[in-house]
């Protein structure tokens, strides 16, 4: 045994948490600033100190007006930023939970299928039932039953494939591949027959966002997050196997379930605004446990906001770039999936050699 | 006070027959090595006692109670064993690992300051406290054995179920495994229940032997009651010479394939 007090467990686990702590704080002040920079960017130019006046005098402790046409400006901008962080939120999230369940750290959201099968879903019910465009349950509902099926199609497919984290991964990028190809097909019949944006969907876009897509992503993201927290501590147990999890008291199957259930609200009601963005899911949980470890009680509020401020920044530079080529609107989905397939390879690389 | 009683236990994987009518007793203070040839249903048996796998026929009974009824919850601060997984690419540490044998005892959010101590002493006591940082993927055979008797001890069980403590290990490690496993389970007056394919090691520390085969129990008892030539060549397929040494137990010299 030994005297030196620095060396015990308890006082190295608790220097640990603090550190985590500062950590965690130190990414919701980048989120922020994220945050601030993106409602700032954009063809009319308001100055960072400009935005955070109006956002205090909107809270009502200051007094300032930023004109007409930055109030406009602003608000569009204020609804493309919440639902750019809570996707990106909800994507994380998603991936953190379902690379645990899974076992598997190549699983991700879009490489499952999940993504292409929320929109193929949507797209059915708008051409089946037009109507439902205006209701944002009926959206959230159809787009969560799509990503489920999708899920469930992978994971029965692994199954028959001998259920090893590659044959999963192949799975999910031929189920994938099929619901992306159908959605491709009925996004040109929901444009041009029934005049609503979809085609956008297809690439992934931040472009066409309005209020309502705020409040549709906000709620599914608080439901997600929180059921996610609750299950947080068990997943600690889940990741070393069923059997791990069963000792400990906890129901394994149970836990799946409501992981699997999660992933797919939290994914399918984000591809139901944003499209289909991939990739995220698979990159932020693998930078999030390089900062604050495998404890899932803080890997998923900071893989929540890694997830946040990583999208709403990529959007900012694809609206900077898309303004300065003067191209129109360049898709946020395509910059992810350019940085996020090399990193795909690099996992895929370590695992084939491992 | 800790009992187990099995009565006429069945278990079928499809349509396969792993154990078929299995009576056997277990009370604390005992280490019961179950042995047999590969596919006798030693494994099969563990999991059937962890409560993994819900038997066909037959009861499990722990203290008297049908072992079916006592919740996950429960069992969970009676019984621990060492079948896991460590998936590859999560950089999972010895301390994530650790940590989670006292969440049955934990009620907050957080552990506390008491559930790292057990943990530090477990880890004293089986001589890993520098590993306690270190990736689970990247130990040793002997190192990860080591952790794993940690985590039956920090779980602080009356009951523990070993898979295969030695199997991977060199000489020194499997003598020091087993010697671990001996401690804890005379210190505390524990029921270990393990699977082994040494049958010499299984010998020297093991209280009780029970000898499967075909998922029918051939032999139940003292080491040399059960390791005997007839037992071996009727279980095993193989003709053995057995002698005995004073200090090394039973001392098996294999002959020939029957």
């Amino acid at each position: 045994m030994t005297n030196n007090s620095v060396d015990r467990l308890h006082v190295k686990y608790r220097l640990k948490l603090k550190r985590i702590v500062i950590k965690i704080t130190l990414l919701t002040v980048v989120t922020f600033s994220v945050f601030i920079l993106s409602l700032s960017v954009g063809s009319v130019h308001i100055s960072f100190i400009d935005v955070l006046l109006a956002l205090l005098s909107k809270l009502g402790i200051v007094n300032y007006d930023l004109g007409s046409l930055g109030k406009v400006v602003l608000g569009i901008r204020f609804s493309r930023t919440m639902v750019a962080i809570l996707v990106g939120s909800s994507l994380a999230v998603s991936g953190v939970l379902i690379q645990t369940t899974t076992r598997n750290p190549l699983a991700e959201p879009f490489l499952l299928g999940l993504s292409s099968g929320a929109l193929m879903f949507l797209c059915i019910s708008l051409i089946i039932f037009p109507k439902i465009h205006m209701s944002s349950a009926a959206i959230m509902l159809i787009s969560f039953a799509g990503a489920l099926t999708a899920l469930l199609v992978t994971m029965t497919i692994s199954e028959f494939l001998g259920g090893t984290p590659l044959s999963l991964i192949l799975a999910g990028i031929a189920v994938s591949a099929m619901f992306a190809g159908v959605s491709q097909l009925l996004a040109f019949i929901v444009q041009f027959k029934l005049n609503i944006p979809f085609l956008i969907l297809l690439l992934g876009s931040f472009s066409n966002i309005v209020l309502t897509h705020v409040f549709i992503v906000s709620t599914s993201f608080t439901v997600g997050f929180i059921i996610a927290l609750v299950i947080s501590k068990k997943l600690n147990t889940l990741i070393f196997g069923d059997e791990h999890a069963s000792q400990l008291g906890y129901n394994p199957k149970v836990l799946r379930y409501i992981a699997i259930l999660t992933t797919s609200f939290l994914t399918g009601v984000a591809v139901s605004v944003s499209g289909l963005i991939g990739f995220i899911g698979l990159v932020v949980p693998h930078i999030s446990r390089l900062i604050v470890g495998n404890d899932h009680r803080v890997l998923i509020p900071s893989s929540a906001l890694i997830g946040g401020s990583l999208l709403c920044f990529s959007d900012v530079i694809v609206r900077y770039f898309s303004i300065q080529l003067r191209l129109g609107e360049l898709p946020v989905g395509a910059l992810m999936s350019i940085i996020g397939a090399p990193f795909f390879i690099y996992l895929l690389l370590k695992k084939m050699r491992g | 006070m800790v009992k187990i009683k099995i009565s006429n236990l069945s278990f079928n994987y499809d349509s396969v027959q792993a154990l078929k009518d299995v009576s056997v007793e277990f009370r604390e203070g005992e280490i019961v090595g179950i042995i047999g040839p590969n596919g006798a249903g030693k494994t099969t048996l563990l999991k059937c006692i962890a409560k993994l796998l819900k038997p066909h026929k037959g009861v499990i009974y722990l203290n008297g109670r049908k072992l079916w009824s006592i919740s996950n919850k429960e069992l969970a601060k009676i019984l621990a064993h060492t079948l896991f997984e460590v998936p590859k690419g999560f950089n999972l540490t010895v301390l994530d690992f650790l940590l989670t044998s006292r969440y049955p005892y934990s009620k907050g959010l957080w552990e506390t300051e008491e559930d790292l101590a057990v943990v530090e002493e477990a880890l004293t006591m089986v001589n890993a406290k520098h590993l306690v940082e270190r990736k689970m993927e990247e130990l040793s055979d002997g190192e990860l054995q080591r952790i794993i008797m940690a985590k039956l001890i920090a779980h602080q069980a009356k009951i523990l179920l070993v898979d295969e403590p030695t199997v991977h290990l060199d000489l020194k490690y499997q003598l020091e495994v087993l010697s671990i496993l001996r401690r804890i389970s005379k210190t505390k007056n524990i029921l270990t229940v393990m699977t082994m394919h040494d049958l010499r090691l299984a010998s020297i520390f093991s209280d009780k032997l029970v000898l499967l085969h075909e998922g029918k129990i051939i032999a139940i008892g003292k080491p040399q009651d059960v390791l005997t030539e007839e037992n071996i060549a009727k279980t095993y397929g193989v003709k053995v010479k057995i002698l005995k040494h004073p200090k090394a137990g039973l001392i098996i010299i294999p002959l020939s394939t029957l």
